[in-house]
């Protein structure tokens, strides 16, 4: 049966991001007073479920420093395995998943003492659900859809990378794609320089290609192919470039 | 999909047939309705459409001969999330009658949902040839059928809170969430929030039969609710014109097809200061009620 969490309307969690800057996060809770749920049909989460999740990932932030304020780095490896844990311990069907205000309810109430240590409380949209793509929370649970056929991967990409890769439309939510073009590019840029301008350029090459091509129709070879073979072509065109230019290779406008 | 020019040869009209989807519920099978009201994520979606193709033509009118391996692929789009997916490919039938049967997965679809049928090359042809379709997965004809499983404009998501607790001021009776996103699922991000302390209005929203007050209420939160969204949607005209096919779903989609409905009795200018105001809301007032919400004249 699918499992309904508690969401903050934007009302609502407006005013308690606004408490939150003003005296802190507070303790995690498993409730708030103006909660909702979706109208769809299935059963609530419990309080235990709720405050496993809390358990779980406090747990797991421990051992990358929190409280203690943590380096750049060590807060991403704490993204990367809190990818999975988040999308196992919350089990959300994917329509329940893309409402903004579920996600809201799990940084303000449920988890603002880890909102706060992972990204601080300057930027509003770690906080409050408008981007699922920029939300402390929404972002790994998604990525954890994502990329769910090539874990590994994502270990490999920056936030910056995961940005450019999923914010267009129509490849983002292709798993498949996004799992074989990020393999790809991976493989060309280990060390990660040049992957910006890469990934610009074969995306755009790709999208080019999905205009006629329905990417439901390849099979997994023939998909990767096509990645692969995309990949190269804009890697050889910006080694061109750089060669023309006589630029040492760097991470383009980074 | 603008300037849908492809660079192969394509079939024409009547060489490729889909026939209407059909859905299964409990064993019967009937016309798959535009809208599913009773849909939730526990239901498997189980669908079947038959498409009829001449082969003979096809293999013609795309020079693509009658050797070369095709196959009908089904995928869909969600609104809700922006996911898709796909069911294996089916080759097509010798005798020109392929069946699709498909199952969807309720746990990953909701909001608008885009069907896409498609008959592509399932392999590179041997010999390509100018404006031959050679790469696996061309695209030779494309169906999109939309099906709505939750509902954007008429019913979407309402809560009820008390505003005291919120930053909104607890005089007001609703408050409709929004975006300018346009990009942005309807469904995710619009949220109709009504003010417990209304108690009135709280009890017309509720289910039953209703008095002539509650009715009068309920008129008038619908043609107010209708009217911002018309008055939102004058606003980004010129971002909603800039795409001709926003997402199945989406905010701009939705809007657009509001601001379509309102203008079919001419424009529906935005309030652009004092002067005009009156005029705006007149003219809103009247688009919204001949588009069917709030109270009608008798």
């Amino acid at each position: 049966m699918t499992v309904l969490w508690p969401r903050l309307p934007a009302a609502v969690a407006g005013e308690e991001f606004e408490r939150v800057r003003s005296n802190g996060p507070g303790d995690p809770r498993v409730h708030h007073p103006a909660q909702v749920y979706t109208p769809v049909g299935g059963r609530r989460a419990t309080d235990a479920e709720i405050r496993s999740v809390i358990t779980r990932l406090t747990e797991l932030a421990s051992e990358h420093g929190y409280p203690q304020a943590a380096p750049d780095h060590v807060r991403i490896a704490f993204d990367r395995r809190a990818t999975t844990l988040l999308h196992d311990a919350i089990e959300l069907s994917w329509s329940e998943a893309g409402q903004r205000d579920t996600w809201s309810f799990l940084a303000l109430v449920a988890l603002p003492h880890l909102t706060r240590w992972r990204f601080g409380i300057n930027n509003p949209e770690r906080w409050i659900a408008t981007d699922l793509t920029r939300h402390t929370w929404a972002r790994l649970w998604w990525q954890a859809v994502v990329f769910a056929r090539d874990p590994a991967v994502l270990g490999a990409l920056t936030e910056s990378d995961l940005n450019q890769l999923l914010e267009r439309r129509t490849m983002g939510g292709d798993s498949r794609i996004i799992c074989a073009l990020a393999r790809s590019i991976v493989d060309h840029t280990p060390d990660g320089t040049g992957r910006r301008p890469l990934i610009r350029d074969v995306t755009a090459r790709l999208l080019r290609q999905l205009a006629f091509i329905d990417a439901h129709a390849l099979g997994d070879t023939v998909l990767v192919h096509l990645c692969r073979s995309e990949t190269d072509a804009s890697w050889e065109r910006l080694l061109r470039a750089l060669r023309q230019s006589d630029v040492r290779p760097t991470d383009g406008d980074d | 999909m603008p300037a849908e020019v492809k660079p192969f040869l394509v079939p024409g009209p009547g060489t490729v047939t889909m026939a209407p989807w059909h859905w299964v519920v409990h064993d019967t099978s009937d016309p798959l309705p535009p809208d599913l009201p009773d849909w939730d994520p526990s239901m498997q979606l189980h669908l079947h459409r038959s498409v009829t193709t001449d082969l003979d033509r096809l293999g013609e009118e795309t020079q693509l001969g009658r050797e070369v391996r095709l196959g009908l692929t089904v995928s869909w789009t969600s609104s809700t999330s922006a996911m898709c997916g796909g069911v294996p490919t089916v080759p097509l039938d010798p005798s020109g009658i392929t069946r699709l049967d498909v199952t969807l997965p309720g746990d990953h679809i909701g909001g608008t949902l885009e069907l896409r049928t498609t008959l592509t090359l399932l392999a590179p042809t041997m010999t390509p040839s100018v404006g031959v379709a050679r790469f696996p997965g061309s695209v030779l004809v494309e169906d999109r059928h939309r099906l709505v499983l939750e509902h954007n404009h008429d019913r979407f998501p309402v809560h009820q809170i008390d505003f005291a607790v919120t930053r909104l001021d607890p005089n007001a009776s609703w408050h409709l969430e929004t975006t300018t996103d346009l990009s942005a699922p309807f469904l995710g991000s619009f949220l109709l929030l009504l003010n417990q302390r209304d108690t009135e209005l709280a009890a017309a929203v509720t289910r039953g039969r209703k008095d002539s007050r509650q009715e009068a209420l309920l008129d008038e939160l619908e043609h107010g609710v209708a009217a911002l969204l018309l008055e939102l949607a004058t606003h980004l005209r010129t971002e909603l014109a800039e795409c001709d096919n926003w997402p199945a779903g989406s905010v701009g989609d939705t809007l657009a097809r509001v601001l379509h409905q309102a203008e079919r009795s001419g424009t529906v200018p935005p309030p652009t200061g004092p002067h005009v105001l009156a005029d705006s809301r007149t003219r809103i007032s009247a688009a919204v009620r001949a588009a069917g919400h709030g109270r009608q004249l008798r």
